[in-house]
């Protein structure tokens, strides 16, 4: 049965003020389905007090075959981090 | 002033647990001040003894209050025939009544655990396998209570493994065959409707361990029953086949409903007792909410059927000793192996093979 039922994509908010983080995957034939599985499989031991699920199929994601062009230009930029500026003596509070 | 006991002690309907109590208590100081009053009135009369004679102007007859009887009375306090609290002797219908709520959920919380592994999806075993954790939770609660009330050191695990099937209190339906999934799902549903609108009114129960059990086994139990209904409306609502077997699911549970809102003495006493909900005053919501259920599933109501009753009185359908073979094969020879056991549970332990030749197996 489940290789007819679509993917979805299970994402919990393990307590208030975070934010919602991908669990894992389950299929389910429709999405209130979707979410009790969801319920059933991954917060079985108190680990969420939100749910989100999205079909698998709605997810863009980014093609592996690229990720050279994707992130490697990214390596060399080390100015892009906070650290890598020295802070003068007379700047307080930062 | 037998004459008196017996007359207090047949009078219908008295209050039962711990309104009981306070009952007899009351009862004792009335029998008391009876007592007094029937007493022949010269044994109250002061008759000076020339020993005791001006030390006590009040009560002449008695001797003076030496420290020594002090102490002792203060030893002796509530001992005496009419000042000591009445004992909390076991109490027969709560325990019947708490067995009935723990065998519902236990059988149920088995049947449901037997899908483990073999559930359509490993989504739907972890629902299903969820589910009956929860029954059993319940069941630990309910069982463990009965136990107590019944004053006999059975815990839970005794109640639940050393019984024998004539002794389980549990209704019908829980006790039937899986079947396949929609007959399975169909018994889930007209069953956890039920006890999700039990559970409801319980959290009002006088006693208070009842309601407190129930008051968290409702949201358990809600989530069972909206599980169960969504799965009643999509198998209803899907392909011919998943229709049919839906329909075959309800057909062969539904004459096993009439028996969840059956009031036998039992269920009346604790109504009136205020442990337990007039079942009837929830009868028309149930029907319903299973009604539009069904409706919304696209499923025929089922044509009622001849009631099946029995199970709150020991008489089970032949399923329910096949269960118990598999549930309480593996504790009773571990258990009895360390000898942890008394002989009561060992009749029980024993009685298991009984159960297994009666059921074939």
């Amino acid at each position: 049965m489940p290789k007819d039922w679509p993917l979805w994509e299970v994402f919990v908010r393990s307590k208030g003020g975070l934010s919602h983080r991908h669990v894992g995957s389950v299929h389910a034939p429709d999405p209130e389905i979707a979410l009790r599985h969801a319920r059933d499989t991954y917060t079985r031991r108190m680990e969420g007090v939100s749910l989100w699920v999205v079909p698998s199929a709605s997810i863009i994601a980014s093609d592996p075959s690229e990720d050279a062009a994707m992130f490697d230009p990214a390596e060399d930029k080390i100015y892009r981090h906070p650290t890598f500026y020295n802070i003068p003596d007379h700047i307080k509070h930062i | 002033m037998a004459v008196e006991l017996n007359l207090l002690t047949v009078l219908p309907g008295f209050p039962g647990g711990g309104p009981r109590v306070a009952w007899w208590r009351g009862g004792a100081q009335r029998r008391a001040w009876l007592l007094a009053s029937l007493a022949p009135s010269t044994a109250f009369q002061a008759v000076p003894s020339p020993a005791n004679a001006g030390e006590d102007k009040l009560m002449p007859s008695l001797p003076p209050i030496r420290p020594e009887d002090e102490v002792l009375a203060k030893e002796r306090r509530g001992a005496g025939t009419f000042d000591a609290p009445a004992a909390e002797g076991p109490d027969p219908s709560l325990f019947e009544y708490a067995l009935r709520l723990g065998d519902d959920s236990l059988i149920l919380g088995q049947r449901l655990s037997e899908w483990t592994g073999h559930a359509p999806s490993v989504e739907v075993d972890l629902s299903l396998a969820n589910m009956a954790l929860d029954l059993i939770g319940q069941a630990t609660h309910f069982l463990n209570y009965a136990g107590e009330v019944e004053g006999k050191a059975r815990d839970g695990d005794a109640l639940a493994f050393h019984r024998d099937v004539l002794d389980f209190r549990n209704c019908m339906l829980v006790e039937q065959p899986n079947g396949d999934f929609a007959q399975t799902m169909a018994r889930q549903f007209l069953f956890s409707t039920w006890q999700k609108m039990l559970f409801q009114h319980l959290t009002g129960s006088t006693d208070t361990f009842i309601a407190s059990v129930a008051a968290k086994a409702v949201k358990e139990v809600t989530y069972h029953q909206e599980l169960a209904q969504e799965w009643v409306i999509r198998l209803g609502d899907g392909t011919d086949e998943s229709r049919r077997r839906m329909q075959d699911g309800l057909e062969w549970n539904w004459r096993f409903v009439p028996e969840l809102f059956e009031m036998d003495e039992l269920a009346i006493e604790a109504a009136s007792r205020g442990v337990a909900p007039d079942l009837t005053a929830f009868r028309g919501d149930y029907e319903l909410a299973v009604r539009s259920v069904i409706e919304e599933a696209a499923l025929d109501l089922p044509q009622s059927q001849r009631p099946i009753l029995g199970g709150r009185r020991g008489h089970h359908s032949e399923h329910l000793g096949h269960l118990l073979c598999t549930m309480q094969f593996l504790p009773a020879p571990i258990r009895m192996r360390h000898g942890s056991l008394g002989p009561e549970a060992r009749r029980g332990g024993a009685s298991l093979v009984g159960a297994c030749k009666r059921s074939g197996s």
